[in-house]
This record gives C-alpha cells, structure tokens and sequence, in this order.
C-alpha cells in the first residue's frame, strides 16, 4: 500500500509540477494558471448546470425526473470511452519509464494499479462536470436528502470503472491489431476515428431521442437507456434501489477487477507487444532532398502521424466540420433551426461561427511546443532562424484545418444557396478565425510547455496550453454568437467585424512570436 | 574556430555553472574538456551550440558571436549529446536526410557520406527502422552519421565514447582524426581520462565553474599520466 501511494505521489508531481514552486517566477505562473483553469471549470460547471436543470424540469413534468440522473450517466460513459481509448495503452502499458518502474523493489501488481488509478482519477475530474450538476439539478426539482448524497458520491466514484475497462480493452485491442501492419499509425488512426464516429452517432441518437419530449416517460426512459443500460441502475440507486446499487456497483467492480488482475498479471507481455520490434533490420529507402522549409514541414507532419492520440485529438473538429457540412446539403435547414430553438433566418448567419467553433477544436499548435519534450536540443542547434520552425508548426495547423475549411465553406455555400458576401463570409471568418487560434495556442504552449512529459497525452490532452486553446476558442466564438441571436448586430457587419478582428489578433501574435518569442524558444 | 570569452552562466535559482571560461579551440585541434560530474561541462557546451541562452561572456565560433548570429554559426556546427534524444517517430535516414535538409548537404555528398559513414558505424541495415526501436549505441551511432553528414568545421561532442561499442569507438576516434586533418576543429567533454590523454592535442580541466588549467596535453601532464594531473587539480 505504500508502495503504490509513492507511486501515486510520484506521478501527481510529476502532473501537478508542484517540486517546482520554489521558484517565485513559476510559483507566480501557476497561481495564474490555476486561476484560469477554475475559472474555465467554473464556466464548464455553469453551463452544465444550466442544461441539466432544464433538462430536470422538463423530465420532472413527464413524471421521470430521474431521468436527468441517468443522462448524467450515459454521457458520463460515453465521454469516458471517447477521452480514454486511445490513452489508455499509453498510460497502463506503453509509458516511458516502463523499464525504470518494473527495476524497482515494487510488486508488478502495484505497478499497473497505479496506472489504472491514475486514470480513474483523471477521468474522475471530468465525469465532475457531468455528474455533479446532473445531482444539483436533479435535487433542485425533487426532495432529496443526505442519504441521495452519500449515495451519488458512491456512484460517482464507481460509475468510470466500466467505462474504463471497456475503453482499455478498445484501446489495447486497435493497438495490438495495428501493430500487424507495416504503416501501424495509419490503421490505428482510421480504426480510432471509426470508434470516435461511432460513439458520436450513438451519442447523437440519444439526443434526438431526448429532443422528443412528446413521447412519454416509459419509452423515452427505455430509449436513453438502451445506449448504456446500467445508467438505469445508476439513476435507480441514486433514487434509493437497493438491488440497483448492488447491481451497478458489481458491474463497474467485477469488470473492472477482471481487467486490473489480467493487466497486472500480464504487463510485461502487454507492454513487449506494443513496443514492436526492437533492433530489427531495416534496410533504408532512397535519398531524398528538400529545401529546409519542406524539411522542417515534413518533420512536423510526421511527428503529426506518429501520434495516433495526437491526430484524433485534433483532427476531429476538422472531420466534423466537414461531415456537418455534407449532412447540411440534405438535411432540412428549418428542421435544424427549429430543434436548436431559433428562427430559421437566424441560422444561415451562424454557420460561419459554428464552423470556427469545430476548426477552434482542431488546433495543432497549442502542444507542438511541449511535444518536441527532451529533444527540444536538437532543434534548437539547427541553424534555422526559430521564426522558421513557429512557420513550420503553423503550416501543419493550416495543413489540417484549411482544407477542412475550404471543402466546408464551399458545400455550406451550395447548402445554403449563399450570396456572393455571404460565401465570402463562409471561407473567411472560419479561416482568420482558425490562423487567430493556432498563433494563439503556439503563443500560449511557448509561455506554458511542459517538455518532461512522460506520455503524450499529458500534453495533448490534459496540457494547461490545450485546455486554454480549446475552451478559450469557443468562449471566443459564443461572444458574437450570443450577439448575433440576441440580434444586437447586423449579421455581415458583426462577421465582417469579427474576422477583421481576428486577423488582427493573428497578426499581433506573430508580430509577438517573431520577436520576445523568439527569446522565449531560446530559454526553453 | 570556437572561443569562450570569459563566459559565464547562472541558473534561475543562483546557482553559477560556470564562471569566467576563457578558452580557445584552432582548426586542427582535438580539445578534450575534462572536468567532474556538475563542473560547467555540458553547460559551457550547450551555451556554444546555441542550446542554452546566456548572458555574461562571449562566445564565438569562425569569428561569429553566437548570440549576434546565431544561426551562421551552428551552420558550422555539429553537435552530439551525452544522451542523443533523436527523433523517435522518424527512422534513421529520415532523421539523417532531414539534417542534411537543414544543412543543405547536395544530393551526391549526401549519398556518398551516408554510405560511408553508415559502413564505417555498421548501420546500413538499421537505418530503414525507427529511431524509436534503437539501442542507446545505435542512436549515438545514427546522430554521429548525421553530423558528419554535412562535414561540420566545428564538432562538439558531450560524452561521445558512453554508449559506443569497442569497434565503433575506434572509428569514431579515427573519423575524429581524419576531421581534423581536413581542417576540422573537435571540442569533447570525456571521463575517459586514458582517451583523453591518447587522442587530445589540447586539453582544459574545469572545476566547480572555473577553468583549473587549459593547454598542451603534453604541458599539461608534463611527466605524469593525465589521470594523475586530474587528481591533483580536482583535490585541491
């Protein structure tokens, strides 16, 4: 036991960077960090909170309140599968110092315990801002005791167990299948985003079901329920079911046992079939020459490629955009703008909007910086001005989004039968928009990189400068949003007006980049 | 080709690395750095080859200040660390061709140097596999076959022997030698005092910060093994 608590300690310094608050400049850094990160949770918690208590009030008067409980639940495990497949090999069996740990007086055991802990506690943190305004809200629109308390936090903490457990099996079984062909990352990537589609289709039934509030509670109950069946327990013992607590526990704790113990008993197997083959002979291919700007292009992207968690992470906003795009050519636009509660004149001007919104999800560059991780060196000694290696990562984020936005833009335009301001409207906003927030994440990684990661999901996903970049992005896009449909602004002067402002800002990153950032690479 | 010019470096924290290094490395020299565990080596080392900023001192390599110019002067320079964290997602002749790329090393140099460097370290047929599946002797072996790619007038090595092989130590040394014999300059920072003393024309010992003694190999140790010189000056 205290064996994996110093295993458990280790790994959250190493997280939380806290051995480096002896120094006042980067006590002073966290304390700002730590600021802007409660304030986006508390906006996160707001916002959830919003949606749950319509939810429970809606649900209350068809006579199924703890419907909203369940809900909770079904997203809960959805986001936890969705967030952790691709991360989980990388954090129970392929991490860096695999060899170092294993060296040591420890039980194997306790090893991959403490690594199956440190997911659940990392998942825990979001399923918090699911879970608990989904109780909140749940509580505010029936009488509810201390007993709903003590019980939901029970359930809370059970509840990502399946979840996990079923996404580190995913996650092992795309790796293992992936490691049989020869362009390994390709398959892993196709296999993952074919999950991730899979689970939004689900997830996107689900809400159409939800929308349907004219069907009554049974049916709408057995609809929500059929895509995570022990989120019915889950609502059920929340409300007082004793069986339903019993049941939802011993299917979060078996499986999640079952798992732990094969884990445990075969992490060196697991971790010598994902390492691949080790000094196995290669013969080189051709010689091939590239002026330096596509040499330092080339890296990048396949730096990009030969990180599956790295491609799904960001490229989904980008394959959403255009996936949302298609589906607009034969879908009814009144129907949309009808289910999202606004006029149907209003939704052609905000689809320029919802289009930056996914392109802020597909941002590169917001961990480029943390990725290059101990081997920072070796780009720092190349004789290449650092403006040319910003350019670099910059070209992979335009790489990734612009055609996105390019196809995106000209199907919207079809869609929508757009007028030559409104198509220009259409390629413009979400492309000055996208330039804006990839300068902004190189600007806010090189301020805040963490180049002793461990795994790349640290960065990746759980990076402060990721975090930022994403939610900070859609906070921006909800601004003339908001304006928008509050119909404050004129629609094409607002989008004029926005884009200006963003190639503006795009403008005076680079112009930021190219001089102090050029200093702060130096120190790095 | 590379001077130090009372060169000096504090951390974040106060903790001065190296203090006043005056120090001058010719065309032509193989210049050992010797020095114990925390002495400034690998910190005046990565200062030169632009990894690491500084602010006391100068220091210039073909003339060129390092901070003025910074990027004419890596183009006249390779570097290897102690612990080459090469590109894990890219195979080896990748790495090599994109370090040719950055040096702008032409097709035909390109094409001869590999092949004989790659026979001389043994690595023709591991450069197809990823730098990822490497040895800790395969990497050294692959970041040495990128330097010399591009036939750099200034090498600096940290540590180059740590990882090598019997055989591949001996190219190394003898590739270092025919470096120097075209003109080159070689700067390394060695614990292996025996190769030191059997390699350098010139050698420097530093101390907690500051140079202790630089020179000669042969005035340095004058009569006694460089081994015994070390203690001496390290003990004091």
């Amino acid at each position: 036991m205290r064996k994996l608590f110093l295993l458990l300690r280790i790994d959250a310094l190493g997280v939380l960077g806290t051995t480096r608050l002896s120094d006042p400049a980067a006590r002073r850094k966290a304390v700002r960090a730590l600021a802007l990160g409660a304030f986006v949770a508390v906006c996160l918690l707001g916002t959830s909170l919003m949606y749950f208590y319509m939810m429970a009030g809606a649900f209350a008067a068809l006579g199924t309140p703890e419907l909203t409980l369940g809900i909770a639940a079904v997203a809960g495990a959805l986001v936890t599968v969705l967030t952790s497949f691709v991360s989980a090999p990388n954090v129970l069996v392929a991490f860096a110092d695999f060899d170092q740990l294993l060296s040591l007086p420890i039980p194997v055991g306790t090893v991959a315990l403490s690594r199956l802990l440190k997911l659940v506690l990392r998942n825990l943190l979001f399923l918090c801002m699911v879970l608990v305004p989904a109780a909140v809200a749940y509580g505010l629109n029936a009488q509810v005791g201390v007993a709903f308390v003590l019980r939901f936090l029970v359930l809370a903490l059970l509840s990502p167990l399946l979840p996990l457990a079923i996404a580190s099996v995913l996650g092992l079984i795309i790796a293992k299948i992936s490691m049989a062909f020869k362009r390994m990352h390709a398959v892993r990537i196709v296999l993952s985003f074919l999950l991730v589609f899979a689970s939004l289709a689900l997830s996107f039934s689900m809400q159409s079901i939800v929308e349907n509030f004219d069907e009554i509670g049974a049916q709408l109950a057995q609809s929500v329920y059929a895509v995570y069946p022990p989120a019915r327990w889950f609502a059920d013992a929340a409300c007082g079911s004793a069986s339903a607590f019993a049941l939802f526990a011993a299917l979060n704790v078996l499986p999640f046992a079952a798992f732990s113990l094969l884990a445990a008993r075969n992490l060196r197997a697991l971790h010598a079939g994902l390492a691949g083959g080790a000094g196995e002979k290669r013969k080189a291919g051709a010689i091939r020459v590239s002026p330096v700007r596509r040499a330092l292009f080339l890296r990048e992207v396949r730096r990009y490629f030969a990180s599956t968690i790295y491609v799904t992470n960001t490229a989904i906003g980008a394959l959403l955009l255009i996936a949302g795009a298609i589906a607009l050519l034969f879908v009814d636009k009144g129907r949309i703008a009808q289910e999202m509660g606004i006029p149907v004149s209003a939704f052609a001007p905000i689809v320029p909007y919802l289009a930056a919104w996914m392109l802020g999800m597909s941002t590169t560059t917001a961990a480029s910086i943390s990725l290059e991780g101990n081997s920072i060196d070796q780009l720092k000694v190349l004789p290449v001005s650092v403006p040319a290696v910003f350019r670099a990562k910059l070209a992979l984020h335009f790489a990734v989004t612009l055609p996105a936005e390019i196809i995106a833009a000209t199907l919207f335009s079809i869609a929508l039968e757009a007028d030559v301001m409104q198509a220009l409207l259409l390629y413009l906003l979400p492309a000055a928009f996208s330039a804006f927030v990839g300068l902004a994440g190189l600007w806010i990684n090189l301020l805040h990189p963490k180049l002793d990661w461990k795994n790349e999901t640290e960065v990746v996903k759980q990076g402060f400068p990721t975090f930022v970049t994403v939610f900070g992005s859609m906070l921006l896009v909800g601004i003339p949003l908001a304006l928008l449909l509050l119909g404050i602004m004129d629609a094409p002067i607002l989008g004029y007006a926005f884009t200006a402002l963003c190639a503006l800002g795009a403008l005076l990153i680079w112009k930021w980049l190219c001089g102090k950032g050029v200093r702060r690479f130096a120190e790095l | 080709m590379l001077s130090f010019e009372n060169f000096s470096k504090t951390y974040p924290g106060g903790k001065r690395a190296v203090d006043g290094l005056n120090l001058s490395v010719e065309a032509g020299d193989i210049y050992g750095f010797i020095g114990h565990n925390g002495a400034g080596k690998t910190t005046a080392i990565r200062a030169a080859v632009g990894a690491l900023a500084f602010e006391e001192g100068e220091i210039r390599i073909g003339g060129m200040s390092v901070r003025e110019q910074p990027v004419a002067c890596k183009a006249l320079t390779a570097y290897i660390p102690d612990n080459p964290t090469l590109y894990d997602y890219l195979t080896g002749m990748q790495y090599i061709n994109f370090i040719a790329d950055v040096f702008g090393v032409a097709e035909q140099e390109r094409q001869e140097r590999i092949t004989r460097y790659a026979g001389a370290f043994e690595m023709e047929d591991h450069l197809g596999g990823l730098i990822g599946a490497y040895s800790h002797g395969m990497k050294q072996k692959t970041a040495l076959i990128a330097a010399l790619v591009h036939a750099p007038k200034l090498l600096v090595l940290d540590e180059p022997f740590v990882g090598l092989d019997p055989k591949a130590s001996h190219t190394l040394k003898a590739v270092m030698r025919e470096l120097c014999d075209a003109g080159s300059a070689i700067f390394f920072s060695t614990h292996v005092l025996e190769v030191a003393e059997k390699l350098c024309n010139k050698i420097a010992i530093i101390k907690n910060g500051r140079l202790v003694t630089a020179g000669e190999t042969e005035t340095v140790k004058g009569d006694q093994s460089l081994e015994d010189v070390f203690m001496e000056l390290i003990d004091v």
